[in-house]
């Protein structure tokens, strides 16, 4: 635990220099100071890579937090909602992942971030965020289920 | 008796000082307001609430007909209330010292300074928490909330106008003052959920508003959470907290001799506090059901609209499920190991269930609809498994004739033909879930 914490720390650290000096993404700064995940380490340093060669905007910056916020299961307070939570449909967040993919700006986006990056769960996670962008987000919570599982 | 006079002077007085800070919050924001404010003004619109004796523990007996949408919350409903309440009090306490004193009991003085259970009873069940404080604790919370579509993204800008549009639609039917300022959020989830906070924070689930078949259950969501606001239910939770954080003393003390021979003491307190207040919790959702329906009959002067609204909503609620009866822990060892379980596995703000929402709302359409509740109302549907049936705690609701043809829109008024089509779409989802034949 020792090891990663400290891997872990130095890379958010090393990250959140490096977004001081390139563009403004808040949020995603606040969560890699909580020392994340590994997978979400990784995600984070390859979305600051995009980042920073402007091939991102801020709007993905805020789809990467609130993905990031649902892997590390950042619980809302107080509150009185109307219904029980219910289960992950996957039936419909896969329909709803296939509606997007149909897309073909959205099946374009996702199909170049894949060609850029090597590792499954970095994939899994941007692609995540893409799909909250764009609205999607039976298909957002499908993939983060895939990156949780993954990463039992 | 003077000592106990005294004691609820001294609750009294404490109330006055808070909500004289509420009532001069709310004249700051009521002077922008157009409307007067015909509470401060007019003594004969003073709300008085009756307080009810029969909590114990830090809850406020909920109405589960929901005959008031807003609680009163003013100084000058405050004071009339306690001290309503604590002249009846007084009254009866009066009464039972005389009877010890005719039997020959000695009459125990109250303890110096200790506030009464019945004063402490009223300061939990009246709406003392100034709004200012109220909305703070609502920012606070609201600050937690992650995953809140931005009002100028894409997204936000198709789904928002379609919110605030319903939120206005039910906000203008709320004819009662309050001096809430509503802020409503959609949060994005394909999910078709809703939340409430305190200080009229408001969350929807972007799945209710997408797709315009979801829009009734979207009318129904809001006026369930704008309900929890108006019964400040999170608020008055809060209040109880801080009351009884004055006075579990002599408990605390209690328990904590005992815990050390006798481990089970502890587990059983909060077993026993952490069941009652799951059951409030229950008991306040099936309120803000109630509130919400009577909310959305003035919405929906159509009664097919609102019972089109309310089997929307019950429609998409998780269908009974029968689940085995666990076991009876038998020996002191077992029930100790059942009660941990019970207070580490089983949620503190538990919903109702299926069986009891239909039943509520049931009896809630026919009362606004018809302003006959209990006479009329259907019989529940038979609970399809075991688990219902411990748990279906079928209510008899009480009729409020006051509330609600007066108030009702001249849209609901007498209509039995419509009345009867709408409830009967209302009573077929009802019963074919459970595979049996329509009553009538």
């Amino acid at each position: 635990m020792s090891h990663v914490g400290a891997a872990l720390l130095t890379l958010a650290v090393a990250l959140v220099a490096g977004v001081a000096h390139a563009k403004d993404c808040v949020g995603l700064s606040k969560i890699l100071h909580d020392q994340p995940p590994s997978v979400l380490a990784n995600a984070a340093q390859a979305f600051m890579a995009m980042f920073a060669k402007d091939e991102l905007s801020s709007d993905n910056c805020a789809s990467l937090v609130s993905v990031a916020d649902k892997i590390i299961n950042r619980k809302r307070t107080g509150g009185r909602k109307l219904e029980g939570d219910k289960p992950l449909n996957v039936a419909e967040a896969q329909a709803n992942l296939d509606k997007a993919l149909h897309d073909p700006e959205i099946r374009a986006r996702v199909e170049k971030m894949q060609q850029q990056l090597s590792d499954e769960n970095t994939r899994l996670i941007l692609e995540a965020a893409i799909m909250d962008e764009e609205g999607y987000y039976s298909a957002r919570d499908l993939l983060i289920q895939q990156v949780l599982q993954r990463a039992k | 008796m003077q000592l106990r006079n005294s004691a609820h002077l001294a609750v009294v007085t404490v109330l006055w000082m808070v909500a004289g800070t509420n009532a001069c919050a709310g004249d700051v924001k009521q002077s922008e307001s157009k409307e007067e404010a015909p509470a401060a003004q007019a003594p004969d619109s003073m709300q008085v609430k009756e307080i009810n004796k029969t909590s114990r523990i830090a809850l406020v007996v909920v109405d589960k007909n929901c005959p008031d949408i807003v609680q009163p919350y003013k100084m000058t409903d405050n004071i009339a209330s306690m001290l309503n309440f604590t002249l009846k009090d007084t009254i009866s306490g009066a009464g039972d010292k005389l009877g010890d004193l005719i039997k020959g009991k000695p009459t125990a003085a109250p303890k110096g300074g200790d506030i009464s259970n019945s004063a402490r009873l009223a300061a939990k069940q009246l709406n003392w928490l100034p709004m200012n404080a109220e909305v703070l604790y609502g920012e606070q919370s609201h600050k937690t909330e992650t995953g809140l579509l931005p009002r100028d993204s894409k997204k936000g800008k198709e789904y928002y106008p379609i919110a605030d549009k319903m939120l206005e639609d039910i906000l203008s039917q709320v004819k009662e003052k309050h001096e809430y300022q509503f802020k409503l959020f959609i949060l994005t989830n394909d999910t078709r959920n809703a939340v409430a906070r305190p200080g009229g924070y408001l969350y929807i689930d972007k799945g209710l508003l997408d797709k315009p078949e979801q829009h009734p259950k979207a009318y129904f969501a809001l006026a369930h959470e704008i309900a929890h606001v108006l019964q400040r239910h999170e608020t008055r939770e809060l209040q109880s907290m801080i009351v009884d954080s004055f006075t579990a003393k002599d408990e605390l003390m209690k328990v904590m001799t005992t815990v050390k021979s006798d481990p089970g003491v502890i587990l059983g307190k909060v077993k026993v506090g952490k069941d009652v207040f799951a059951r409030h919790h229950i008991d306040q959702e099936l309120q803000a059901d109630s509130c919400g329906t009577r909310l959305l009959s003035r919405v929906y002067p159509d009664r097919q609209d609102l019972a089109n609204s309310l089997n929307a909503f019950l429609k998409d609620l998780t269908p009974p499920q029968a689940t085995p009866r666990p076991a009876q822990p038998q020996s002191d060892a077992e029930k100790l190991a059942a009660a941990a379980y019970d207070i580490v596995s089983s949620p503190v703000d538990r919903h109702p269930n299926t069986q009891e929402r239909t039943q509520n709302l049931q009896a809630m359409y026919n009362e606004v609809t018809t302003g006959t509740a209990t006479a009329d109302s259907p019989k529940p549907a038979a609970p399809a498994s075991a688990s219902d049936k411990q748990t279906g705690n079928a209510r008899a609701p009480e009729s409020h004739p006051g509330t609600t043809t007066a108030d009702a829109p001249k849209g609901n008024e007498a209509k039995p033909e419509g009345n009867e089509s709408a409830f009967s779409k209302l009573k077929r989802f009802v019963t074919k879930p459970r595979g049996q034949t329509e009553q009538k």
